[in-house]
């Protein structure tokens, strides 16, 4: 299959690769840059392992043709950290025990950005319906919705 | 060396680093994208491999041409099941799996060729040109019909289709229900169940400096796989090493798979010499993984007017698919555990598992008592209604206490804490308000419910086989410690657990302590990690070594200290002599001091399970060493237009012996119930005569954050004198008795008991499930 080239901007850093077009961009994250960060679960956009930031909406990668993020900026977990130090929300999942296999983790934190992007003082539904297209077989979900609003607190300067 | 003064303040009492909230030592791996998983990991050079599954459910191979994906571009490999060195076949119980199926396939699911290829791409087009010639056999697709007389054999040779019968007797059962006021008989059924892993399995091979075989990928059971595979390669265990990666969950899941998996890239890799990898799909970890086993239950209790049990009589049989994997056990601990954890000195149970040519179903977090549950928990609620007594106070009427009688006949010897446990999770739901409230007639389509429901469960492997684990302990020169054990972690926690009882015992901060996977080449075989054995046998191995490393400590510190051994006590990174604590000496300088003299600061453990007696033939005696308890509450709502019910709160309430890391301990507890109430009210894999109709997660439902409540949790603590530190189990128990709470909440709120799981839309609106009409 002839490929065609590719420009975006990945974690802050523009990236140009040439790219087989029927490649998704899960498999162009993965194979291509060698970001193993994003997570490979469903194939189908069921269970969000995959979730990127894409141009600032969290999308699942696997549904989306890696030729479609021309020009898009993604981050994924591997974008979160700044200057060394984690995001309020990375320190936020090591702390109300959000982690357990950590395969949902990084499509989890990725889905909990966007949302605290737009909003910084969800509510504990909020935060529910903004994760759940973010599957996790291990927590029940009850300390991941902590922590993310253990991070709102913190990033909106309240007292957590 | 000169031994320094105590800061004011510093000498501290109790417990240092366990049962204190460290975060995980894993989690910044986890949170920052770093963690490798099978799936993360490649080699220059490494083939990929694909595997051909069976076209039919039942049928036997008669031949298989692998000429035209040979000739495909790329492709430099295609096995099939005649093509092991060694052993055929494996399993725990009975060696009945193929790797690779060489005479006939028996589900779905089994494996007849696979095909290494420079791409995945080429590996998977090739694949698709394996030609099988099948013979096609009947199939059976229901265990009570595989009973039967006359029924399609899976394996001729075996004349039956039961594996090995399980029973339990005790007492007189016919006396029980003589002396029964009232007599309950329900039938209950429970479905196939996926795992539903995140992380669907892979794993890499290649063939070591040495010439030996390794093995990197989502490993449940190292030991387990080592065996598997050098059976099947025809080579010394000592010539397969294999490294668990980070593992994405697996409950169970990722253990026959995985040495089935091992199997085929141990070959190709031998073959091709070149590194082999492999990645599942969703839908193939679907097809060729095991599931939790559907439960055919037919129940049968007596109790006094009072609700006091007297008899309790079961059958139970079990789909265990094509292959036995652990089916006779989950069976007896189904029957085991299967009658509550209620005085009742008269039981008589007999659990069946039995081959089909549905997939196979092995061990899932619960392993046969979720099912078991879910029968005896609502007979007791129908019990309690029809006695006119209330739901809790029947419990409270019947539970274990220390010294009391299990119903198979085991003196308990520790506090089962069900009292306390009861009594704190009906508090914490509002029980009494609640339940009152409910019973009376509801107006509208929202009605209410509440429901309780508890269990007991075995410690590790009791009767199910040989229980020993190892650990290593290494003090290196400049402080930091390295522990390894045996056990994995699935993602439950295990690194932390045991980084910190080593820190506990050496008197250390956690961070000075690092956990590495375990790796078959450095730690002996310590069983697999299953049956909630992980913190009891393999937190008392890690506490077996870090004391015998403290030994060797403590002699130094003595003469440090001048003080003897017994007087001094460490905390801190810092060991100090109780009766004199002008003086000190840090953790740091001792190590030192013990460089220079040569002591060595590393040690193993090893821990082997108290022995236990329990009469197979009889069916009678101790099944485990020792017991944890749950107890679980539930309030749903249930819209009687839809049918759809929603869980508006969930107590769980735990004894599992101390909890070592409280955080850890209500996340094993959260994720647990979900699982249940996943397995109550969504979960079930639809099969048409074998071949699964639910292949990934758009038709499988699991519970989002949207359908689960906010878990609250309890700490029954019950520290029992076996267990490291007094700690117990709580993985499975988190999950076993969660759907039999949900359930019973469920009756409540529509006065309509749904016995046959999961209680779906139509199932609650209707009474049964909707099915399709068959293909013709």
């Amino acid at each position: 299959m002839e490929k065609i080239n590719i420009k975006l901007t990945v974690n802050g850093r523009e990236v140009s690769s040439d790219c087989e077009p029927a490649k998704t961009l899960l498999d162009f994250l993965r194979d291509d840059l060698g970001i193993k960060g994003v997570k490979k679960g469903c194939e189908i956009g069921e269970c969000g392992a995959c979730s990127v930031i894409m141009n600032g909406e969290a999308i699942n990668s696997c549904m989306v043709l890696a030729p479609q993020a021309e020009g898009a900026h993604i981050i994924t977990v591997e974008g979160l950290e700044k200057n060394g130090e984690l995001h309020p929300l990375q320190k936020a999942f090591i702390e109300k025990g959000a982690v357990q296999c950590g395969f949902c983790t990084p499509g989890m934190l990725l889905t909990a950005k966007t949302l605290l992007d737009k909003n910084l003082t969800p509510t504990r539904s909020e935060i529910r319906k903004a994760i759940a297209g973010n599957l996790c077989r291990c927590t029940g979900y009850k300390q991941v919705v902590d922590a993310i609003e253990h991070a709102a607190k913190v990033m909106s300067g309240g007292n957590p | 060396m000169n031994p320094k003064v105590l800061e004011p303040g510093k000498l501290k009492k109790g417990f240092a680093v366990i049962t204190k909230p460290l975060t995980r030592p894993d989690s910044e791996d986890k949170v920052t994208g770093r963690a490798v998983y099978a799936d993360d990991l490649n080699m220059p050079g490494a083939l990929f491999a694909r595997q051909v599954y069976s076209e039919h459910p039942h049928a036997i191979i008669k031949n298989v041409d692998t000429s035209l994906a040979l000739k495909y571009p790329g492709v430099k490999a295609v096995i099939t099941g005649q093509d092991a060195p060694g052993k055929k076949t494996y399993g725990n119980v009975i060696e009945d799996q193929p790797a690779i199926a060489f005479d006939k396939v028996r589900h779905m699911g089994d494996v007849v060729a696979v095909v290494a290829a420079e791409t995945e791409r080429q590996a998977r087009a090739a694949a698709a040109l394996v030609k099988v010639d099948y013979e096609i056999l009947p199939g059976i697709f229901d265990p009570r019909e595989a009973m039967k007389e006359g029924a399609p054999l899976l394996y001729e040779e075996k004349k039956t289709n039961v594996q090995i019968p399980q029973k339990v007797r005790n007492g007189d059962i016919e006396k029980g229900f003589s002396e029964a006021d009232i007599i309950i008989e329900e039938e209950f059924t429970t479905p196939f169940v996926e795992h539903s892993y995140l992380e669907p399995e892979a794993a890499l091979a290649f063939i070591d400096s040495n010439g030996s075989i390794r093995l990197k990928g989502s490993f449940q059971n190292p030991f387990t796989a080592r065996r598997v595979i050098a059976e099947f390669l025809g080579i010394g265990k000592n010539r397969v090493r294999i490294q668990k990666t980070t593992l994405g969950g697996s409950f169970g899941g990722k253990d026959e798979i995985m040495s089935g998996i091992g199997c085929r890239l141990a070959l190709l890799t031998s073959i091709t010499g070149r590194p082999v990898r492999m990645a599942n799909s969703r839908e193939d970890s679907f097809v060729e993984s095991h599931k939790r086993h559907p439960f055919y239950m037919k129940y049968k209790v007596g109790a006094k007017k009072d609700g006091r049990l007297c008899a309790v009589k079961s059958e139970v049989v079990v789909d265990s698919g094509a292959y036995c994997s652990m089916g006779p056990y989950v069976a007896l601990r189904g029957i085991v555990q299967g009658a509550g954890p209620y005085k009742v000195d008269n039981v008589y149970s007999d659990g069946f598992s039995v081959y089909t040519n549905n997939p196979y179903a092995g061990a899932m977090r619960g392993f046969g008592s979720p099912q078991t549950n879910v029968a005896i928990e609502a007979i007791m609620d129908i019990l309690a209604e029809k006695l006119n007594i209330d739901p809790v106070e029947i419990r409270l009427r019947n539970v274990i206490e220390k010294g009391d009688k299990s119903p198979t006949g085991q003196v308990m010897n520790h506090e089962s804490g069900l009292r306390e446990a009861l009594e704190t999770a009906a508090e914490s739901i509002k029980w009494e308000e609640k339940h009152e409230k409910y019973s009376v007639p509801q107006e509208g389509p929202l009605k209410k419910g509440i429901g309780i429901a508890c269990c007991m469960r075995g410690v590790s492997l009791g009767a199910e086989g040989l229980d020993a684990a190892a650990a290593s302990v290494s003090v290196q020169d400049d402080g930091s410690v390295i522990v390894t054990t045996g056990i994995s972690d699935h993602g439950q926690g295990s690194q932390g657990v045991m980084t910190q009882i080593v820190a506990e015992v050496l008197g250390i901060n956690a961070s000075r302590v690092i956990y590495f996977e375990p790796d078959t080449a450095l730690i002996p075989d310590s069983g697999p990690t299953v049956a909630s054995r992980g913190t009891f046998m393999g937190g008392n191995a890690v506490k077996d070594a870090a004391e015998k490393v403290k030994a060797k400590l403590l002699k130094i510190a003595a003469e440090l200290l001048e003080t003897p051994e017994n007087k001094i006590y460490a905390a801190d990174d810092i060991y100090y002599a109780e009766d004199n604590p002008d003086i000190i000496v840090g953790f740091e300088d001792l190590v030192d001091e013990c460089t220079g003299r040569a002591v060595p600061l590393f040690d193993y453990g090893w821990y082997v399970m108290p022995h236990i007696h329990w009469d197979e033939e009889e069916g009678v005696g101790d099944a485990y060493y020792t017991y944890v308890y749950s107890v679980n509450a539930a309030e749903v709502t249930v819209d009687t237009e839809t049918g759809k019910v929603t869980v508006d709160n969930f107590v769980a309430s735990h004894n599992s012996g101390r909890a070592l890391n409280p955080t850890q301990f209500l996340g094993q507890m959260f994720g647990g119930s979900s699982m249940g109430i996943g397995f109550a009210l969504y979960e079930e894999l639809e099969l048409e005569e074998g071949r699964l109709q639910t292949l990934n997660f758009d038709k499988y439902t699991l519970p989002t954050a949207c359908d689960l409540p906010e878990f609250v949790g309890h700490i029954v603590e019950r520290p029992d004198p076996e267990g490291p530190f007094g700690a117990k189990s709580l993985g499975e128990p988190a999950t076993e008795v969660a759907a039999a709470a949900v359930l019973n909440a469920l009756a409540q709120a529509t006065g309509n008991r749904v016995q046959h799981l999961p209680a779906s839309l139509e199932r609650v609106l209707l009474g049964k499930k909707l099915t399709k009409k068959k293909k013709t």
